[in-house]
């Protein structure tokens, strides 16, 4: 009763629901929180087209593996709707949901051999198949062998099929698979025993057959008829309106071996398919997870970190394996990284989320070139972006460190204003609807942007250390009483400060736009500001130089040629254009 | 109203996880109650009255007022009953043996798996090996010689008659002397030191201490029997005290060998020897409160170690399952 | 130069101070194991074909094979009595030890649902285990007793003598056994549950596989390692029967009957009746093949649950269907 209930709601939900329709998937407005109140997942909103590379990324603990877990089934959904391919999932169990999953441990089953492994899901589950006449099938496609294939041909082929028997393979599959027809017509033209008979006998036995075959067409059509069967060309059964019928049931050995072949030849496992898992590497286990998912034809697949657990040249390798193997197969891939190499290499689409919050969707180039805010900037990108703080008042110059300042464009200060105006009312807005959970989410979001800690988590451990505290001596530190209301007290009050006076703008800029001169003794003089190297890391083909700059330490790279040293002198300057801005309070990014 | 303090409604498969927990409580519940029955049983039975053990047979606990430790007193006090009082004197020979045994198998194993893992000497594999052989050969092979040895050296030394002990009663006017030898204790202890389970246990322990820590006390110049004392047997505390555990359980319920050691020799009986003169279904309704009080009596040592480090031992038993 | 020899020197003293150490640590324990372990081993190989008496030592003779024979004739005292033993005892193993594997296993999957209190059941479950038998054998013979004394015969006002002589008496020793140690084996099948990684059971789910699936796929194949360690320990354990005989028996079977119930029993009869002094040779035999048949049996288990060697068939097939 339950069940027809949620299947009718979820047939209405789905109709009426825009992005479900146009998506391959859609992912609206997941969100997890666990029984002891740990909220993982906060509104989760991505759209999905078919043959995408997703990748979610973000530090450990942020919700990407969580996320991931929903949408495949095997962790709960507090709320929020997935759909896939225009069905809605949620209630659905896992082995309903059309998807694959490849773990980070792989999940081999390691009493089962390479080829068992992957055979497996074929072998629990019922499919479905179209209905097919096999008679009529066999004697249409043996009619079609004998009338176009020529005597060498055939006397080949049986040559071959017989000597299969010590591979264990049985002489009409083998057959079968030469000629690329069914078995039971293997069957039956190896039933001819065409290589006993001498060469006149055989033409003519042929030719008597091919006639006997059209009789025998034309008779079992004429069957089906009687029985009220229509078929195809294909002999496969049809129903009254023409479409094809179909049946749900288990594959066959053969078909399974078939199914496991292709994807080994696909991963090259062909050599592997007796060994047991504890018997080979970590590449190779991998690839058997690939296979057993690749195996169950369905058209999404979900990758939990599953390249961590091997050596960094072996990863390399994967890499590009898996994307070829995205391209063959053309599977929508959801892939969940802590590695923004990956991220950035694989990806069609980046997913960065951090501390339950998605901060930011897009292609890998817009990630890099044009973060949305904080987190972005600084967890994409090897090596890390070079930040440092300055402070705007008006006119076209930010003040940073030491006397220095940073030209901006002239239109600088309405902008920021702008911002800060907009972001007021925001907050102030949230503020006064306090109890609204999505007030509190957002500067629970604001603070995982600017990569703080959660007030909350802070608090449980603050209330552990203070009972600790209170035995230990007196003089108890304060509890803070609602910690997130505390955070937007401040929030608003800085806000309204940089609204009225100077602003923190925190500056950014990728290490290969410092440019970085060597200057010698007698050189002309260069603009630039001198700095002095701390570390020059040689990466084969460019140098890594850091060097401190306003208090902090930042990057910037050189050619191999300039033979950088700790001795350099070097001169930094960089086109302000090529800086990123963003808000000291809140960690967002200010667009110019 | 904070976001955190919600209530969440449960899901689907946490409801199918409660399900699963409450029917395996009540299972486990009723099988706990059944399995601990026959011990509420036997504390009950033992506080009865004589009158009450004759007449009530089917309460498991006595009447209220009518419970008492009169059997308990029995024997600890000589008195009529013969063979009650000298329940003190097997406990005593019982707690002697398994300590004595426990601290013996705990140097000897200990010295000799610290051996088998730092040290290289030729024959180590070879010695591991047929340790490992000896697990499968059945003891029972080596029963009867061992008991052959017993006897033959006993009475070649003229051992079997020392006496430790000598007992003098008066039992209704009737005197009567009985001795306590030395000689089935000595077989009583060492035999069991020879056992491989226990020191293979101390021995793969010590296998997962990481040799770094040896080898760099060795480089600073430590002896290997400070290595010994101060390094590897601190931090093989727990392996021990599973190995305490287990000794002490072993030879305390040991009935096999002691019995035919004992034989003859009522009064160098453990405590577990002795019982089984108790046991049986005879009818013998005064016995049977005595009987059980003894049995309760008996199992004072392991319960109590049992009560304080039955974490242990359950954690400690489950280890020595395969290792992956 | 000189300066090489020294260090060689020294090294080759710390080579030899560190033998000799070594010796030093090992010896206590070989010492034991020579002396408790393979001397009788071998002693008891050797007097199964002597004419042998502990109380006679010079005068043992060389009788080769008789010994044996005589436990092979079916007309001789040792056969009459020993072949019918054996036979109870296996016949009894037959239905105990898979009782005694698979309650445990049920049990431990109960427990790792973790239900509330899990822990307390986890020790109430294998405090029967650390338990003696003659205590066990105390309350339960007590409980089973075959008048109205015993508290099932009151329960249910029959008149049944359980645990006199017949199928009875070893019905109740089946039931008292599981009670007695389904602890050990609990503990142990319940680490090996917990030990099953759970991604395994979540890839099986998505590849469709129900709880059954589940269980058959990825539960029993992950802990073979701890069934087959259970398997082995029960048989051996079960095949040397003893302390529940002992311990449980009616009005008219007391342990001294001239039928033993199993072979330990029957082995540790004669070592304490001095009247069979003169035949421990034959004893001794006894006891070799006793224990060669234990041997058989363990050997059975283990070749029955042998990991099978894989062929190549599949690759083989793989081949083929790539050169078509």
């Amino acid at each position: 009763m339950v069940q027809k209930q949620q299947e009718v709601q979820t047939k209405e939900q789905t109709q009426g629901n825009e992005r479900a329709l146009s998506n391959f998937v859609s992912i609206q407005n997941l969100a997890k929180t666990y029984p002891n109140g740990v909220k993982a997942v906060y509104d989760f909103n991505l759209d999905i087209q078919k043959n995408e590379f997703i990748v979610i990324v973000g530090p450990s603990g942020c919700g990407k593996t969580t996320a991931l877990r929903m949408i495949s089934g095997l962790e709960d959904i507090t709320s929020g709707e997935i759909y896939v391919d225009r069905e809605l999932v949620n209630y659905k169990p896992s082995k309903d949901r059309r998807m694959a999953i490849v773990f980070q441990s792989y999940a081999l089953y390691p009493q089962m051999s390479v080829f068992d492994n992957i055979a497996f899901p074929l072998t629990i589950n019922a499919y479905r198949f179209p209905i097919i006449e096999e008679k009529l099938l066999s004697f249409i496609q043996a009619e079609k062998i004998l009338k176009e294939k020529s005597e060498d041909d055939l006397l080949e082929a049986i040559a071959k099929a017989k000597a299969t028997k010590s591979n264990y393979i049985e002489k009409d599959e083998a057959f079968a698979r030469i000629f690329a027809i069914s078995i039971p017509a293997a069957d039956l033209l190896l039933s001819y025993n065409l290589e006993n008979l001498s060469a006149e006998e055989r033409k003519d036995f042929i030719a008597k057959t091919i006639n006997e075959l059209e009789g025998r067409i034309a008779e079992e059509k004429k069957t089906l008829e009687a029985k009220n069967i229509k078929v195809d060309e294909a002999c496969r059964q049809l129903d009254q309106d023409g479409k094809v019928l179909s049946e749900m049931r288990k594959m066959n050995k053969a078909e399974i071996r078939q199914r496991v072949f292709q994807a080994a030849v696909i991963l090259d496992l062909g050599p592997y398919l007796d060994r047991l898992p504890k018997e080979l590497s970590g590449g190779q286990m991998q690839r058997v997870a690939l296979g057993r998912a690749i195996v169950k034809d369905v058209p999404l697949f979900l990758m939990d970190e599953p390249l961590s657990n091997l050596d960094a040249k072996l990863r390399l390798t994967m890499r590009s394996e898996i994307v070829k193997l995205h391209r063959k197969i053309g599977a929508t891939t959801i892939y969940v990284t802590h590695d923004q190499t990956e991220a950035m290499t694989m990806a069609s689409r980046i997913v960065v989320m951090s501390k339950g919050f998605v901060q930011q969707i897009g292609t890998p180039e817009k990630i890099y070139d044009d973060p949305d805010n904080l987190f972005v900037a600084k967890f994409i990108g090897s090596p890390a972006i070079n930040l440092f703080a300055g402070t705007y008042e008006k006119g076209t110059t930010i003040a940073i460190n030491e006397g220095l300042q940073l030209g901006v464009p002239a239109n600088f200060k309405a902008i920021t204003d702008a911002f800060y105006k907009a972001k007021l009312t925001q907050y102030q807005n949230a503020y006064d609807h306090y109890d609204d959970p999505h007030s509190q989410e957002l500067i629970l979001k604001m603070l995982s942007s600017l990569g703080k800690e959660n007030p909350i988590q802070a608090e449980k451990k603050q209330k552990a250390n203070w009972l600790k505290k209170l035995f230990a001596k007196k003089g108890a530190p304060a509890l803070n009483n609602d910690p997130v209301k505390t955070t937007f007290e401040a929030t608003l009050e800085a806000l309204k400060k940089a609204q009225d006076g100077p602003r923190e703008i925190l500056c950014a800029i990728r290490p290969e736009r410092m440019n970085v001169e060597i200057v010698k003794e007698g050189d002309k003089k260069k603009n630039g500001y001198p700095v002095t190297p701390t570390v020059c890391e040689l990466l084969g083909n460019e140098y890594i130089v850091h060097f401190d700059f306003l208090g902090r330490d930042m990057t910037a790279k050189l050619g191999r040629k300039s033979h950088v040293n700790l001795d350099s002198k070097l001169l930094l300057s960089f086109d302000k254009n090529d800086l990123l801005f963003f808000d000291g309070v809140t960690g967002e990014r200010i667009r110019l | 109203m904070n976001a955190s303090s919600a209530r969440i409604p449960l899901s689907k498969s946490q409801k199918a996880a409660r399900k699963s927990k409450t029917i395996s409580f009540i299972i486990l519940f009723i099988v706990c109650l059944l399995f601990l029955f026959p011990f509420i049983y036997l504390v009950g039975t033992s506080m009865k009255t004589p009158s009450e053990l004759v007449n009530k047979p089917l309460s498991i606990f006595p009447s209220w007022g009518n419970f008492t430790f009169e059997h308990y007193w029995l024997f600890l006090n000589s008195d009529n009953h013969g063979r009650i009082d000298n329940l003190p004197i097997w406990m005593i020979n019982s707690l002697v043996i398994t300590s004595l045994q426990v601290i013996i198998t705990l140097i000897v194993d200990t010295l000799a798996a610290y051996a088998f893992v730092f040290f290289k000497f030729k024959g180590k594999n070879v010695i591991v090996a047929i340790l490992l052989i000896s697990m499968t050969i059945p003891g029972v092979i080596g029963t009867t010689p061992l008991y052959s040895l017993y006897v033959s050296i006993g009475k070649a030394t003229g051992l079997s008659d020392v006496v430790l002990f000598t007992l003098h009663s008066v039992n209704n006017g009737v005197e009567a002397t009985e001795y306590i030898y030395l000689y089935p204790y000595l077989w009583m202890i060492f035999p069991g030191v020879s056992g491989v389970f226990n020191l293979l246990l101390i021995k793969n322990f010590f296998e997962s201490i990481p040799k770094d820590i040896v080898e760099s006390a060795r480089s600073d110049g430590a002896s290997d029997l400070t290595i010994f004392r101060r390094i590897v047997l601190p931090l093989a505390r727990s392996t021990i005290l599973l190995v305490v555990l287990f000794c002490f359980v072993g030879s305390w319920n040991d009935l096999l060998w002691p019995t035919l050691i004992t034989s003859g020799h009522p009064l160098n009986y453990t405590i577990n020897v002795a019982l089984v003169n108790y046991t049986g279904g005879v009818s013998d309704w005064s016995a049977k409160g005595a009987q059980t009080a003894a049995a309760v009596f008996s199992m004072l040592p392991i319960l109590i170690l049992f009560l304080f480090l039955q974490n242990k031992m359950i954690d400690g038993l489950a280890s020595t399952g395969v290792k992956r | 130069m000189a300066e090489g020899t020294i260090k060689e020197h020294t090294e080759a003293g710390e080579i030899l101070r560190r033998y000799g150490l070594a010796v030093l640590f090992v010896a206590p324990y070989l010492i034991f194991f020579v002396c408790f372990t393979v001397i009788p081993i071998g002693m008891g190989v050797v007097i199964s074909f002597m004419d042998y008496n502990p109380y006679n030592v010079g005068a043992a003779t060389f009788s080769g094979f008789k010994n044996y024979g005589y436990l092979f004739n079916p007309d001789s005292m040792v056969a009459k009595l020993f072949w019918p033993a054996f036979g109870k005892t296996m016949a009894f193993d037959l239905c105990a030890v898979p009782c005694i594997l698979i309650i445990p296993l049920l049990l431990a999957i109960l427990i790792n649902t973790q239900p509330p209190g899990y822990k307390i059941f986890r020790a109430i479950i294998y405090l029967p285990a650390v338990t003696s038998i003659t205590v066990t054998g105390i309350i339960f013979s007590s409980l089973f007793a075959g008048d109205e004394s015993g508290l099932i015969n009151a329960l249910f006002h029959t008149d049944i003598q359980w645990l006199n002589e017949g199928v009875l008496r070893w019905a109740v020793m089946l039931f008292v056994s599981i009670w007695w140690q389904t602890g050990t084996n609990f503990v142990i099948l319940s680490a090996g549950l917990r030990d099953v990684p759970k991604p395994l059971y979540e890839a099986c789910e998505m590849d469709g596989g129900n709880k059954w699936t589940q269980f058959f796929k990825v539960t029993l194949p992950n802990i073979k390692g701890q069934i087959n360690l259970c398997l082995f320990t029960t048989i051996i354990g079960y095949m040397g029967l003893y302390g529940q005989p002992t311990v449980l028996y009616g009005s008219d079977n007391q342990p001294n009957a001239l039928a033993p119930d199993t072979p330990m029993i029957m082995i540790q009869q004669w070592l304490n009746d001095p009247t069979f002094a003169k035949r421990t040779g034959t004893l001794s035999a006894v006891a070799v093949v006793f224990g060669l048949l234990t041997m058989l049996v363990t050997l059975i288990e283990k070749v029955a649950t042998k990991e099978r060697k894989r062929g190549d068939k599949h690759e083989r097939q793989f081949r083929s269907y790539t050169s078509f």
